[in-house]
């Protein structure tokens, strides 16, 4: 507390302060102040199908320029199979056998993936609370599967905050990542993006476009540099 | 003249072809392209004026912003800790690490990690350490030093990373970039999931959520944030923020300006502990805030405006002068370009870091380039004139006092119309014996010499403009005079 004080002490001089008493942030709402969101926040959550539509294409535009492959699906079978497909597809980086890590979220449960993913010889881990050495099969796992609550169009971005049964490493850890992403949760721009983000009290979250990526050796583009090599968005369109 | 460093590394850079074909691909490609986006899209300014306002308010009031982020974070389990010196932050980073038994530290790719040179005091203190963005990864490897902000590995080529990969991780060579990249990503891997601690910097603290923000397009930084037990993130005490709105307009100006992206494939936000039972980290969270001379430029107005850097890289990328002799001739200074040849001499002593503030061309493209619109020459001009005359506050010598008493005699001379026929004179006649080519003097003497070792001097003329001027032209009759002559052109103009 004595280093904060004299730390603070000598930046309120620098700035012209007398510096005797701490200045209490509680008494400066204005410094903090920002612009009610409401409003369009409602917006976006008022928008016709053939404008989330639109935002979708959008979204799928942005997303070719970022390596990001999109998908649609109409129905939660739809997915299923276009997961399976994914997956069979994909060969392991971290391991001999195929596994997923599943997001503990009623989309991802409703897709009864298990089943289906048994027969092709791969195996599934939930990560929800309790569930055992989810790090360890992370590590290993060919894909995790999240399904993130918000997405914005104009920069193919999803967001994926850390919450109970849905850890961050699921979307980095795994070979490649698989977001299921519902129609209406796409909104347009970071304007709308941020406003539906509000003020959030998860401590950790991460925003996400595509999939890892670096140009450091002669500015050539690799996919793949140390998170998933491959992002693939399937987006939900009309399931209740 | 004395043999400089700068001036030494600078010739090297020059004739070095690749380094300069490496140069001129970022600089085409991202320096072009932010001129360009500047100038094809004017509503961008609207933004950036917004974060230049927010940034000027914050710094303003950088006490209250600081505390609340202190409060937030701690209000969420984690740790925050004030550091006035490098020395401090060090101190308290490798004491943890000591406590806590940490043997293996991941690092996400940070500036101010290398400003307080936190990788010595982890060698010291026996901790292995590794950079884990692909670019300072190799240059770790290469015991070398980054030489530009977001290309770290810019001056090496894929044969030297080859030679490399092959010598220092032992994978079979090649000199393909996925191949390389692959290798490195397996290698890095292993450290990512063993490491004990991750040392990450900070691009943007929102204090009212009390969390940092950190981009890349590699994802290593979210690694090191999210995989180690212990999270530490340094935080230069001016990369904040009051709220997320203003966070939402700095990050598109960030990741624009340094490497052209409408947003970085990666954005992530950490400020505390997880929560009990999740099987990610970090279980311990510390942010380290630190001054290290911020607070001294904060207290002058003539240069605080540089506080509103965001470090995006943009001012390298159309720099004539970066782009000539590359990152490595700015002394080997943490940052080089423009922003390093105003943001190091008021780190690390003016007199010190002459060459940096002197070598640039005050060409004003840096300034253009810039998403915060720092007037980076007029602080240039700020330090010159503090290195030609002294100055106490910033404990600034007067560089070359001789210099000082030759444009007073020109002062002098120049009001004094004897005085100046009579140098005049004395120069013509100097000059006439040096050796000449194509009308040119091609190598002066005395102080002459350091002009000609680079460039030809045109010779005074023979009869100077007043000359002539009396010679000729004083009894000429005024335009006035002629006024007669020249109405048949304005009547013939009229029809």
């Amino acid at each position: 507390m004595a280093e904060r004080t004299a730390f603070l002490k000598k930046i309120a001089i620098a700035i012209g302060q007398d510096g005797e008493t701490p200045r209490d942030p509680a008494e400066f709402p204005a410094i903090f102040a920002s612009e009610d969101q409401a409003p369009l926040v409602a917006e976006t959550r008022h928008r016709s199908h053939e404008e989330l539509l639109q935002l979708a294409s959008l979204f799928e535009d942005v997303a070719k320029n970022l390596n990001l492959t999109c998908h649609r699906a109409a129905s939660l079978k739809e997915a299923r199979k276009i997961i399976v497909k994914i997956l069979e597809e994909t060969q392991p980086e971290f391991s001999t056998e195929k596994s997923v890590m599943v997001h503990d979220h009623p989309d991802l449960a409703a897709l009864n993936l298990s089943e289906t993913l048994q027969k092709k010889n791969i195996s599934t881990y939930s990560t929800a609370s309790g569930e055992k050495d989810i790090r360890a099969h992370s590590e290993k796992a060919l894909a995790g599967l999240t399904v993130p609550e918000l997405a914005m169009a104009a920069g193919a971005v999803i967001v994926q905050r850390n919450l109970p049964g849905q850890p961050l490493s699921t979307s980095l850890l795994p070979s490649i990542h698989i977001a299921l992403l519902r129609l209406e949760n796409i909104v347009e721009d970071y304007d709308e993006f941020y406003a539906r983000l509000g003020k959030y009290p998860e401590e950790a979250m991460v925003f996400i476009s595509g999939p890892s990526k670096t140009a450091d050796i002669e500015a050539v583009l690799v996919h793949g540099a140390h998170g998933p090599r491959a992002l693939h968005c399937i987006i939900l369109d009309g399931v209740k | 003249m004395n043999k400089s460093f700068y001036r030494e590394n600078a010739k090297k850079a020059i004739a070095d072809d690749k380094l300069q074909a490496a140069i001129d691909l970022i600089q085409d490609r991202l320096g072009k392209g932010i001129l360009n986006l500047w100038k094809e899209k004017p509503e961008m300014d609207e933004l950036r004026n917004r974060v230049k306002a927010a940034k000027n308010k914050n710094l303003k009031n950088l006490d209250i912003l600081l505390a609340q982020l202190a409060d937030s974070v701690e209000a969420r389990g984690g740790h925050v800790f004030f550091a006035e010196t490098a020395e401090e932050a060090r101190l308290y980073t490798i004491e943890l690490a000591k406590r806590r038994h940490v043997k293996l530290v991941v690092k996400g790719k940070s500036m101010l990690s290398a400003e307080i040179k936190i990788d010595q005091a982890l060698v010291d203190a026996g901790i292995e350490h590794w950079e884990t963005d692909l670019g300072e990864y190799l240059v770790q490897l290469d015991e070398d030093i980054p030489s530009h902000i977001i290309a770290p590995a810019v001056h090496m080529n894929r044969e030297h990373i080859g030679d490399l990969l092959a010598k220092r991780i032992g994978m079979p060579l090649s000199y393909d970039p996925p191949t390389l990249t692959l290798a490195a990503r397996k290698a890095l891997r292993r450290k990512f999931l063993k490491a004990d601690m991750g040392i990450t910097g900070c691009n943007i603290a929102i204090a009212e959520t009390g969390q940092v923000s950190l981009v890349s397009n590699e994802g290593n930084i979210r690694m090191a944030g999210t995989m180690p037990p212990i999270h530490v993130a340094l935080m230069g005490m001016e990369r904040i923020v009051a709220n997320m709105q203003e966070h939402k307009d700095m990050l598109q100006l960030l990741t624009l300006g340094a490497a052209m992206q409408k947003i970085s494939t990666y954005v992530s936000f950490n400020g505390g502990p997880v929560a009990e039972g999740c099987p990610d980290g970090p279980q311990e969270f510390h942010l380290i805030i630190i001054d290290n001379g911020r607070s001294k430029i904060l207290a002058d107005e003539t240069f605080s405006e540089i506080l509103n850097c965001i470090r995006c890289g943009a001012c390298l990328n159309v720099c004539p002068v970066y782009g000539k002799i590359g990152g490595h001739s700015y002394n080997r200074a943490t940052c080089s370009g423009p922003i390093g040849a105003v943001i190091e001499p008021l780190l690390n002593g003016i007199n010190a870091q002459a060459d940096l503030c002197k070598g640039e061309t005050l060409c004003g493209a840096c300034l253009k380039a810039c998403p915060v619109k720092n007037d980076i020459p007029r602080m240039l001009l700020a330090l010159r004139e503090k290195l030609a005359y002294g100055d106490e506050k910033w404990a600034v010598e007067q560089q070359n006092p001789l210099e000082e008493l030759a444009f007073r005699g020109v002062g002098a001379a120049m009001v004094s119309p004897g005085l100046w026929h009579t140098g005049e004179k004395v120069v013509r006649a100097i000059m006439k014996k040096k050796p000449h080519q194509n009308n040119m003097v091609t190598a002066m003497s005395g102080p002459g010499r350091a002009w000609t070792e680079d460039r030809d001097l045109p010779p005074i003329a023979e009869k100077s403009f007043a000359r002539l001027w009396k010679e000729k032209l004083e009894n000429r009759p005024l335009p006035a005079e002629k006024k007669e002559g020249s109405s048949a052109k304005d009547e013939g103009e009229e029809k």
